[in-house]
């Protein structure tokens, strides 16, 4: 019994072999073109987006931190330059009102010194004209008396001591 | 009950005998095809469940590929012809357990019963021919990536006695592989069959379950062993390159 026997024994047939080895390689060959390439380019596709995804997200994280960064030296300069406006403001202010005080005091001295120059002034003219009445009054006082109790010598006399006692 | 080892014939064709198992291989290369049809126009971008478990698998198949391998250029650039080993062989194993299968009977000779349909992978000419083209194309691989005289070399040496003698080896090594991956796969897929129609002649309702489940199994398991080792046999036909390569410089 040869192999060939054998194998038709078992029911082999090399046409029939024959046919099922072409149906195989058809099947590989649509099988290969139609579904294995399209997922394979598929999955290319997708890890190459997912690859500039990665890629977008970590710049994009990158930018931001130094955007982060930016803002924040800004926000130290501003707050920096605000503090030296304030500073300035201060001292500025300082300045003006230790100016305005001098100011304010100079004037008060000045009014002051005026209203005492006008009161001694005033005082002096009151006590002229107090003067001057009170010799009036005296000089009438003692006409009066005078012309009553003593002789016009002794008028001169007492006059001229009134006079006297004035000076 | 009835069980032969050959495939019955159902017609013929100008003179070529167009038998049951051969009828449902042509029914697995149907289904695959407008699988693959439908499977073009969905596939996108960002994948839906179908398409997701696809890729699982093929991303499991990648990687294992890329460990025999070595690396994943390679394991991409030989996917194909595995994975459709794989797939080819387990769609027709399970198309073997439908219901119908073996038990729609077409006609009846004497004591001789003819199914319509028949597991692939339980005629001989099925397995036979899926071993042929799994020991030509790493051969096939082998000549492409060492070139012609190389492949040679490894089957004609005549350095020393003893590399001749080992190229002979592999030689017969190469018909052995033919005749292991065939019978291995038939023997295993045809017990199967045998198997179940003993549980169905002898207890017809819920004993055959479990060993469905089993045959389901096997149909995978079948499919895996006979992928795996084209691609063990592929690794061993180019890495012999990479020996002459490194011991070129």
């Amino acid at each position: 019994m040869d192999i060939g026997q054998i194998l038709g024994n078992l029911g082999f047939d090399w046409r029939v072999a024959l046919a099922n080895l072409v149906n195989f390689l058809v099947i590989i060959w649509i099988l290969r073109k139609f579904a294995f390439k399209p997922l394979q380019e598929a999955v290319k596709n997708r890890e190459e987006k997912i690859k500039q995804g990665v890629e977008d997200a970590v710049r994009a994280s990158t930018e931001l931190q130094m955007a982060k960064q930016e803002s924040s030296r800004a926000i130290t300069e501003a707050k920096n330059n605000a503090n030296e406006i304030i500073a300035t403001a201060q001292k500025e202010s300082d300045k003006i009102l230790s100016e305005s005080k001098v100011a304010q005091q100079e004037k008060a001295k000045q009014i002051i010194q005026e209203a005492k120059n006008i009161i001694k002034q005033e005082k002096q003219k009151t006590m002229e004209s107090l003067k001057n009445e009170v010799a009036e009054l005296v000089i009438v006082t003692s006409e009066k008396f005078m012309k009553e109790e003593l002789s016009r010598n002794k008028k001169a006399e007492i006059t001229k001591k009134i006079i006297k006692v004035e000076k | 009950m009835h069980i032969s080892l050959k495939a019955e014939t159902i017609f013929k064709i100008m003179g070529f005998e167009v038998s049951n198992s051969l009828i449902l291989a042509l029914g697995a290369s149907l289904i695959l095809t407008i699988f693959a049809f439908v499977f073009r126009k969905k596939v996108q971008l960002i994948p839906g469940k179908i398409q997701s478990i696809i890729e699982i698998i093929f991303e499991f198949f990648l990687d294992l590929m890329s460990s025999v391998l070595g690396n994943r250029e390679k394991s991409e650039k030989y996917f194909p012809l595995i994975i459709t080993i794989f797939i080819f062989i387990l769609v027709s194993n399970w198309l073997g357990l439908l219901p119908g299968v073996g038990s729609f009977v077409l006609y009846e000779e004497h004591d001789k019963v003819v199914p319509l349909l028949r597991a692939p992978s339980a005629d001989l000419n099925f397995t036979i021919a899926l071993a042929i083209i799994s020991v030509l194309a790493t051969n096939f691989f082998g000549i492409a990536v060492l070139g012609i005289f190389a492949h040679i070399k490894k089957f004609l040496n005549f350095s020393s006695p003893i590399n001749f003698f080992i190229g002979i080896l592999e030689g017969i090594s190469e018909v052995a592989k033919i005749i292991s991956f065939s019978f291995r796969l038939f023997g295993n897929i045809f017990a199967g069959e045998v198997l179940l129609i003993v549980i169905f002649f002898l207890v017809p309702y819920l004993a055959p379950a479990p060993f469905l489940f089993l045959e389901l199994f096997v149909g995978v398991i079948q499919a895996f062993i006979f992928a795996m080792l084209t691609l063990v046999f592929l690794s061993a036909h180019i890495a012999i390159h990479d020996s002459h390569a490194e011991s070129a410089h």
